[in-house]
């Protein structure tokens, strides 16, 4: 990845941040001064507005750092591109989302067998089912695409 | 198995591992991890290292 790539990817990833923290902001700001009945909490909007924010934060001490040191900055495209590292950090995120998807179905079993009232009622129910389906499906989808893309690059 | 040859190809190139680490765009621990042999490279990396230290496959990684 060149140096001008990860430079326009930091300043995309904080500019969307941003962009999703004002919304998020100036959403739970407006429904706080307006009363609406349709959110329990309006604290809660605020609250999600920091996430964002302190991703937008991280990515300018990213950019600043790159503009400020050249060095660190080659330095860091190589440990972001080694390939040993790469296969490393893939792996790790292979394995979290396998522990993910286990929780997410032991939650679900767990949920259904504790709570069956709430069975096809709940929108927790639902949500959980939703998730579970939508992690197996979306596993099979990408595996698909990567497979196609690797075939057509080849 | 420790690659020996690829150690001494770099070491009459008279490169450092770091040296060698910046010129294939990795880190100096993975070229260290591909020397002890505590790391299979891939081939695209394999043919960057022949390319660096100016030798070929067959010179750096083919084990008789």
């Amino acid at each position: 990845m060149s140096a001008d790539k990860t430079v326009k990817e930091t300043k995309v990833m904080m500019t969307v941040s941003l962009i999703a923290g004002l919304i998020l902001l100036a959403i739970g700001l407006v429904t706080r001064q307006l009363n609406f009945g349709f959110l329990s909490d309006n604290k809660a909007l605020l609250a999600l507005s920091l996430l964002p924010f302190s991703m937008a934060f991280v990515s300018f001490l990213k950019l600043s750092r790159i503009k400020n040191s050249p060095e660190k900055m080659r330095s860091m495209l190589i440990r972001e591109n080694d390939e040993r590292l790469v296969a490393l950090n893939n792996e790790a995120d292979a394995k979290t989302f396998k522990i993910l998807q286990g929780t997410l179905f032991l939650a679900y079993f767990g949920y259904t067998f504790l709570f069956p009232q709430e069975i096809f009622e709940s929108a927790g129910w639902w949500v959980l089912l939703i998730l579970l389906l939508g992690s197996m499906l979306l596993q099979g989808i990408l595996r698909h695409q990567i497979g196609k893309s690797s075939k057509e690059s080849s | 198995m420790k690659n020996k040859k690829m150690k001494i190809a770099r070491v009459e190139a008279e490169v450092s591992q770091e040296r060698l680490a910046e010129m294939v765009g990795v880190t100096r621990q993975t070229i260290n991890l591909i020397e002890s042999g505590n790391y299979n490279p891939t081939l695209k990396l394999c043919i960057e290292i022949c390319k660096a230290l100016n030798k070929t496959l067959n010179d750096l990684f083919w084990e008789e």
